[in-house]
């Protein structure tokens, strides 16, 4: 058995007091289950009950507040892929929502689930470290509100105390004339996890980059952001020039291992390929 | 960069076991009085189309409708022995076997014909639901009538086929000698883009010329073409075993791929049939003739557009990379020119 008892949740309230109410036993929320039903099947983690919070209005949906984008954690990618808020605010996770699997991991899979899952290889997750969102999470008493870069802790280690969801994602609009793009470097063109993967914001100025992120996939225990690559961005024209110097730069702050899928000095050159093709394409995007 | 090859593979291939091993089939076949048609043999439907395969040649061998046969295949308790499905010999020496149970089951039905019609048994023909004397065609008994009469009279209304193309070994000394019942042919073209930046290798369109012998059935055979391309696009560029002290690291449809319809561009199939004497209604196998000479085609192709050749398999972004020099090599590759040859 998998799990003993499926319970499905209606509202927020109702999957908080069906989170914390089995005394002793493993309670885990489920979405699309892309993830964790596998890792179930495989014996990787155990569950007790599950709770489905994939109906949960106060999870689900895309919507402007205060000049801030939010997505519900409930939200599938296929949701967001086709969302126009998502499409004119943040391409960047339409783009990679878009690379995720294929159309049917796409209906299923939440942006909450990707987040939890707290996978080094995630493909959303780079664009949410280069859009600087926050996940906002919520318990039986209070909801907390955390930089994304801390909520990610470790190699699939997240700061969610026991009894708390992740309630939503709230990001910035991005200011005027900037452009997002997300780079996949996969073994096949889909159904595939990342070998490494990019996710640039950059922010044009009278032609010259006013403001860059970078962030990696797949390259260090978590996703991370790029400081070098940047910097090195910041202040300058874009150029064919400039984009082979950020993705050297990239590549120094990059700290990949050998696994399955490719060695690490297979993974540290792809940095530099996906580096360069996605601040090319925002910067093209932000033009 | 995206660099741009044509590539050309062919292959021969001897079908069969070949080298004096057992290679036959056995088929059983029984009529029912209404005039349908039971088949039992014993190899295994593996989404080929070999229960297709075997109906349609029983229902051309006695002249019925394909949606009076009816087959049981892959049954230990109840289908004789008709040996693997492997070698690309179903519908060849299957093929075969079902159709000498057709003509076995034949005869007795003639005899029976011969003498309703009053005509000579040897001069029936079965053909369009009709058993019919092929001199005088007002001579004859629907097939379906000749059933009934058949299970009246108590006559044999089963009949079984055995077949055999086990053939002589090679001269034990130089090899020489005719290994293989018969041959297929194939040849392959295929174009590629080679991206010299990412390592990716991207077949654009392959078009693949399968000899058939005969085709039964185009469509499956077809099918046989596409999916043998595929197969061996999987082969050429992804399908890596990863072994360490025995033990299989990849042994997972995430982690040890094989081509997604993402990865499949447009395959051509061409059909060619050159009649084989040897085989049902000439036809022979396919199944790999259509898979061998991918892999060399996309090769080839490579080689066309980098002007360097690929000397493993599979040609995976990280190795081609290497022979780009843009990863340095660790392991030492070895390639066909490093393998000594045997001296002549």
């Amino acid at each position: 058995m998998l799990y003993r008892k499926y319970e499905v949740a209606q509202t927020l309230p109702e999957a908080l007091s069906l989170l914390s109410s089995h005394n002793g036993a493993v309670v885990r929320p489920v979405a699309g289950g892309t993830d964790l039903i596998l890792q179930l099947h495989e014996r990787i983690l155990s569950a007790d009950v599950l709770v489905d919070i994939s109906r949960v209005p106060e999870l689900r949906g895309i919507r402007l507040e205060n000049g801030q984008l939010v997505i519900g954690a409930a939200t599938t990618y296929t949701e967001i892929s086709r969302s126009d808020l998502v499409l004119k605010n943040a391409f960047v996770l339409a783009e990679a929502s878009k690379k995720i699997g294929a159309v049917q991991i796409q209906n299923m899979a939440t942006l909450g689930g990707n987040i939890g899952n707290a996978s080094p290889a995630a493909d959303a997750i780079p664009g949410l470290y280069a859009l600087q969102a926050d996940v906002v999470v919520c318990g039986p008493n209070a909801e907390r509100r955390i930089p994304i870069t801390e909520f990610h802790q470790g190699y699939r280690k997240i700061d969610l105390n026991p009894g708390e969801l992740i309630k939503e994602i709230r990001f910035a609009i991005p200011a005027e004339g900037t452009g997002t793009a997300f780079y996949k470097y996969a073994l096949r063109k889909s159904q595939a996890i990342s070998v490494v993967d990019a996710a640039v914001c950059v922010q044009l100025s009278d032609g010259v980059i006013k403001h860059a992120t970078v962030a990696l996939g797949a390259v260090a225990p978590t996703i991370i952001r790029s400081p070098a690559a940047e910097s090195v961005l910041i202040g300058e024209p874009p150029s064919e020039d400039l984009f082979d110097r950020a993705a050297e730069a990239a590549c120094q702050d990059a700290r990949p291992i050998d696994d399955i899928r490719g060695s690490a000095a297979f993974r540290k050159y792809l940095v530099g390929v996906c580096t360069s093709h996605a601040v090319r394409s925002a910067c093209e995007r932000a033009a | 960069m995206k660099l741009r090859g044509i590539g050309v593979g062919s292959m021969m291939y001897g079908l069969g076991y070949g080298f004096a091993r057992p290679d036959f089939s056995t088929t059983d076949i029984e009529l029912a009085p209404d005039g349908t048609v039971t088949i039992w043999n014993g190899a295994s439907e593996l989404g080929q189309g070999l229960q297709t395969l075997l109906c349609q040649l029983v229902a051309e061998e006695l002249g019925i409708p394909y949606e009076d046969t009816f087959i049981i295949t892959a049954d230990t308790g109840r289908t004789p022995d008709a040996g693997p499905v492997s070698a690309s010999r179903s519908t060849y020496v299957q093929g075969n076997s079902a159709l000498k149970a057709c003509r076995d089951l034949k005869k007795p039905m003639a005899e029976l014909a011969g003498e309703l019609l009053k005509t000579d048994p040897d001069q029936l023909i079965f053909k369009k639901g009709l058993v019919q004397d092929q001199n005088e065609p007002s001579r004859s008994i629907s097939f379906t009538n000749l059933a009934g009469g058949m299970h009246q009279r108590g006559r044999r209304v089963r009949g079984s086929g055995y077949h055999s193309i086990t053939t002589g070994d090679v001269d034990k000394e130089t090899s020489q000698g005719d290994a293989y019942a018969t041959y297929a042919w194939a040849s392959q073209l295929a174009e590629v883009e080679v991206d010299t930046e990412t390592g990716q290798v991207t077949v654009l369109r392959l078009a693949s010329a399968t000899d058939a012998g005969k085709a039964i059935n185009p469509k499956m055979v077809e099918g046989q073409i596409e999916g043998g391309a595929v197969q061996g696009l999987g082969f050429a560029l992804m399908e890596d075993m990863k072994i360490e002290q025995g033990e299989f690291k990849n042994a997972k449809l995430s982690t040890y791929l094989i081509p997604t319809a993402a990865d499949v561009p447009m395959v051509e199939p061409l059909i060619v049939e050159v009649y084989d004497p040897t085989g049902p209604y000439g036809a022979k196998g396919v199944a790999e003739p259509a898979t061998i000479p991918t892999a060399p085609t996309i090769f080839n192709a490579i080689a066309n557009a980098l002007g360097q050749r690929v000397r493993f398999t599979p040609a995976t972004p990280e190795k081609m990379l290497k022979l780009l020099g843009k990863l340095e090599e660790k392991e030492e590759q070895i390639t066909i020119e490093d393998m000594p040859y045997p001296e002549p």
